[in-house]
């Protein structure tokens, strides 16, 4: 076993810890120089096993050596960055270490980042994002040149998305830069280590894979509250004395929900009951900065009893001594969860505590699938897909401006980025291309041409192409958004920003509205320079919710399973609270049970519309396709659908006509001609176009020097895709969006799956009314999607009552004319 | 096939067409309103928008469809036909010339000056004109009372929502009262005003109907109380 300086060894006793065997295992990688992927469940020290190579090998650096990088660390959150420095400069100062820190995120202020620039420190904390601007640097190629280390922490966390494809595209460019470094993975436990072994290594040799086990199960119960279940939605009110309750039984608890809407919500109605005064907090990515620092550093010196949070606290090393975690809402994935749950009791040994919320019937048989496969040891599998197409137009936008390139050289650096590594020649031209002049249609204008082709490489057209490219770099396409400057009252002139919030709720908002942010009522005034002004409403005021977009959270295909396995079986469901219990033997006894395999569909007439309700257990995507695909069976037959709406369960459908023949909506063949007709119309499509193109840079989020003062203009890309489709149908930019929607958006490969397992198994229960499980679905009334057609039908529908109404009007004028006549 | 229907007035038969636009048969005049032309290469410029939106084009090619289809005497735009004072800069020459070309012997252009465009482009032919008046139809950019006509003006690109238990629908729409016919904007990259926004009602506070158009079809619906229409 690898010997560790005496200093730090005894730093360790000091704290009353002792380095693991896994630790001094990472130290012989470390010397080994070999890429390694470290897999430890949350709280076992996993960050500190990846430092503390680098601890020992810069803790005899002499005196008066020049400052250059030897580790980069990077977190897909920057409130993790904050944390390790904090952590790291404990022993760093103890031993009085020759070691320099430094963080760098965008939070990083810019005479920081100058510093940084000049003078390297010896660690450098960072996102992928920040990363990859510094990458863009002509001086990258020096800054970067005697890098040792690259920790990438919480793999698992965002390795099957964009952002990993991001991350991996800058990996591969600090191999080329200094290709004599390692990588350190770090990931909680997953199901598929090979494929996040393979994504840490460069493409074609892996990385050796470490794995910890051995962690205490955690004590997980689901609550049982003495007040009825909501039948259908995600509101916590009903429960809310009884999480006031546990929170008080604890000495710190974190609060998880699954939306900034729903934090805003339970803060709000904690609050209300606090009787006892407990400091309560509230945290999600939409508060300032500061407020998110200030919450940050209340958890870490146990200031704060509790804090409601959305997922922006689940990962970070070390929340002080949070004993509890509740979790409110569906868990949607169990890797989700145990990462939540690993919030507490920071200690490997000792179990966690945690306790589950759930909102609704289905939520609660969810959370009962995700304790048995904790308990079980079982894991969402993971999902690994080829590179995003946009992601590398980025990247060769990134990497010229830096210097010129040869096209060559940088195929190959993207295709070493394991993502990347089928990515054909053909396509990288079409992206080249693309980067050049925006493609066909886009030719004429200076502002897409952002690569030059010169005889010695690309390089970036003009400095402000590069400017432009780096005020934009990332793959977090978000609402466009403006501040929220709050004033202590109406008349006072001096506001302050305390936070951002989404333009498209603003739009809906009129002087006078109130709406609840960062845990108070607001009253709003209207916006100013680009800023949403408002100052305390007087109390009592009701408030009108901030809409944060993005807040759904896909169920995991393995919990999915799990749901219809537990409903199919009543010997299974002792593990749920009775109440759900007694409605699942009422859903059993009215209509059916859904089974493990084929498919339960449900339909009933309710309030002038026949209702059909497909209970798929597939998630949000397929349920989507499901629902474009069958009502443009149901409208080519003529049943005139509605309307249709979607969970996570269920797809439910409305229309005019009753289908006696559900399953022939179900064959297979909607995939080909009605798919079709879908892929040219595709609202889901523009979807994706629109964040398509704002990373491959054809729009942007931030604008140089866009005037204060001016008018904000929602701009519509859906618009340009339209423009696209006809001006120049084969843009590189509207295949990927297509590809990615039928993937990201609709996940068309599982419906396909799905309607395969389905076909001839299919349970159509007709019934007098709505059906238990039918009434969640239900209650998304008022969220659904009204189809093409159904629009023309509702104008058709007040045009034809208002022109009724007209000839009964001049019924009547002509008995007051005849009566005056006469 | 694009919806039209005839409406009478006091002054005389307007026919409103679902693209947008108006049509005089006495005086075989074309109407439309709030072009906007080069707005998007206006937000480019200001910063606000970085896409090419091909607005012009699709707004020209849209009149010059208007145009064959009637075949009128003369095609009037109700002012703000250029979204700034500069548009001519930008303005393609392809765009000029086909707009030089929809002004012939047989069909002239009349620019009503609105308040986006105190100037025409001087590329661009065709009568400038504060106002016209004919028949008992006073055409105008802002509204204008006309003591027995029927004004027929601009300016406010008019929009409504219609609502049903089963989801809304909102589109542009002719804002209809017993005098006055306020157009909804022609332009192809243009917003719109709900006819039911107090700075709406200021304008037209005894607005008897709207007129949507969507999808190449008019719907036409008496506008009675804030609960069916909004």
């Amino acid at each position: 076993m690898i010997e560790v300086p005496a200093k730090i060894e005894h730093w360790f006793t000091d704290q009353n810890w002792r380095i693991r065997d896994y630790q001094r295992s990472m130290v012989e990688a470390f010397e080994r120089r070999q890429n390694t992927l470290l897999i430890a469940p949350t709280g076992g020290g996993k960050t500190l096993a990846g430092f503390l190579p680098s601890l020992i090998d810069l803790s005899d650096k002499p005196d008066g050596a020049p400052a250059s990088l030897h580790t980069l660390y990077i977190s897909p959150l920057r409130a993790l960055t904050n944390d390790i420095e904090r952590n790291l400069n404990r022993p760093v100062d103890d031993l009085n270490l020759p070691i320099k820190i430094g963080v760098r995120t965008g939070d990083t202020k810019s005479y920081q980042r100058t510093k940084q620039r000049k003078t390297p420190p010896d660690i450098l904390l960072t996102t992928p994002e920040s990363l990859m601007l510094l990458l863009s640097y002509p001086d990258a190629e020096h800054y970067f040149s005697n890098l040792k280390t690259v920790i990438i922490d919480e793999l698992h966390s965002f390795a099957t998305n964009k952002r990993g494809d991001f991350t991996s595209l800058a990996l591969s460019r600090l191999k080329t830069l200094a290709p004599g470094h390692i990588r350190f993975g770090l990931s909680a436990t997953i199901a598929d280590a090979d494929s996040a072994a393979k994504w840490l290594g460069p493409t074609g040799s892996p990385a050796h894979v470490l794995e910890v086990k051995g962690d205490a199960a955690p004590r997980i119960q689901i609550m049982d509250p003495e007040t009825r279940y909501p039948l259908g939605g995600h509101n916590s009110r009903f429960a809310v004395k009884e999480i006031y309750k546990a929170i008080k039984t604890a000495n710190s608890t974190i609060v998880f929900v699954n939306t900034r809407a729903q934090t805003e919500l339970l803060f709000q109605q904690l609050w209300q009951i606090n009787d006892d005064h407990l400091p309560i907090g509230l945290y999600h990515g939409s508060l300032s900065r500061e407020r998110r620092q200030r919450t940050e550093a209340m958890i870490a010196s146990g200031k704060i009893r509790a804090v409601v949070s959305t997922s922006a606290l689940e990962m970070g090393i070390d929340w002080g001594d949070v004993d509890l975690i509740l979790q409110v809402g569906a868990p949607k994935g169990v890797s989700r969860l145990l990462q939540r749950i690993g919030r507490s009791n920071h200690r490997m040994d000792e179990p966690s505590e945690a306790l589950m919320v759930p909102c609704n019937p289905l939520e609660a048989v969810e959370c009962a699938v995700a304790i048995k496969a904790i308990d079980a040891g079982q894991r969402d599998g993971e999902d690994y897909t080829d590179g995003a197409m946009d992601v590398a137009v980025q990247y060769i936008v990134n990497r010229a401006c830096a210097g010129k390139f040869k096209k060559r050289q940088t195929l190959n650096e993207i295709r070493s980025a394991w993502p990347y590594r089928n990515l054909a020649k053909s396509d990288f031209d079409l992206l080249v291309r693309f980067a050049e002049d925006g493609g066909y249609a886009l030719r004429s204008y200076d502002r897409f041409s952002r690569l030059n082709s010169t005889s010695r490489g690309y390089e970036i057209s003009t400095p402000q192409q590069a400017r432009r490219h780096r005020m934009n770099i990332g793959t977090i396409v978000e609402y466009a958004k403006l501040k929220v400057r709050r004033f202590p009252n109406m008349k006072s002139k001096r506001g302050r920003n305390i936070g951002d919030i989404e333009e498209r709720f603003v739009m809906g908002l009129a002087p006078g509205d109130t709406f609840l942010f960062g845990g108070e009522v607001l009253r709003y005034h209207g916006v100013r320079d680009m800023a949403l002004e408002a100052s305390p409403a007087p109390k009592r005021t009701p408030p009108k919710v901030p809409a944060y977009a993005g807040g759904m959270m896909p169920l995991s295909t393995f919990l999915a399973d799990g749901v219809r396995t537990l409903l199919a079986d009543s010997q299974n469901w002792n593990t749920l609270p009775e109440q759900i219990q007694n409605w699942l033997t009422l859903q059993a006894q009215f209509s059916d049970l859904p089974q493990e395999a084929g498919v339960l569909i449900e339909s009933f007439f309710d309030r002038g519309v026949n209702v059909i309700v497909v209970h798929s257990f597939e998630g949000r995507k397929v349920n989507m396709a499901l629902g474009l695909l069958m009502t443009r069976r149901m409208e080519t037959l003529g049943f005139k659908p509605l309307t249709y709406s979607i969970t996570d369960y269920a797809l439910t459908i409305t229309s005019m006509e009753p289908v006696e023949d559900v399953e022939s909506l179900l064959s297979e063949d909607v995939l080909s001609e009605e798919y079709e007709m879908w892929v040219v119309e595709a609202p889901m499509v523009k979807r994706s176009f629109r964040k398509i193109a704002t990373i491959a840079g054809l729009t942007e989020q931030r604008l140089p020097g866009a005037k204060r003062t001016m008018k904000q203009v929602t701009f519509s890309t859906d618009l340009i895709y339209d423009v696209l489709l006809k001006y120049d149908p084969d843009h590189i930019l509207l295949r990927i969006a297509r590809e990615e929607a039928e993937r990201d958006l609709l996940d068309i490969p599982r419906l396909r799956n799905w309607l395969a397992d389905v076909q001839g198994r299919v349970t159509h229960k007709a019934l007098p009314h709505a059906s238990p499980l039918s009434i969640p679905a239900m209650m998304q009334l008022g969220k659904e999607t009204v189809i093409g057609d159904a629009k023309i039908a509702i104008l058709e529908r007040a045009s034809h009552d208002s022109q009724a109404a007209m000839r009964l009007n001049k019924v009547q004028e002509f008995i007051n004319d005849r009566e005056t006549n006469s | 096939m694009t919806e039209r229907q005839t409406l009478k007035t006091r002054a005389g038969d307007i026919i409103l067409d679902a693209r947008k636009a108006a049509f005089l048969p006495s005086s075989q005049t074309l109407l439309v309103a709030d072009m906007h032309l080069e707005k998007g290469s206006y937000l480019r410029e200001v910063g606000r928008s970085v896409l090419p939106a091909f607005d012009t084009q699709d707004t020209i090619a849209r009149l010059r469809d208007l145009a064959d289809a009637y075949n009128p005497a003369r095609i009037i735009a109700l002012g703000d036909s250029f979204h700034d004072i500069h548009a001519d800069q930008r303005l393609s020459p392809e765009a000029s010339s086909q707009l030089r070309a929809i002004h012939s012997e047989n069909c002239k252009l009349i620019w009503i000056l609105g308040n986006h465009d105190p100037d025409i482009p001087s590329a661009v032919s065709g009568e400038r004109q504060d106002h016209v008046e004919i028949d008992g139809f006073l055409l105008t950019h802002h509204p204008h009372d006309h003591a027995a006509g029927i004004n027929i003006c601009g300016h406010y690109h008019p929009k409504a929502k219609i609502g049903s238990r089963a989801g809304s629908v909102t589109a542009p729409c002719f804002a209809i009262s017993e005098d006055r016919i306020i157009m909804p904007s022609f332009g192809t990259f243009t917003g719109g005003l709900y006819v039911s926004d107090p700075a709406f009602v200021d304008v037209m506070p005894d607005l008897g109907a709207v007129s949507l158009t969507y999808h190449d079809r008019l719907f036409t619906i008496r506008y009675e109380t804030q609960e069916q229409t909004y």
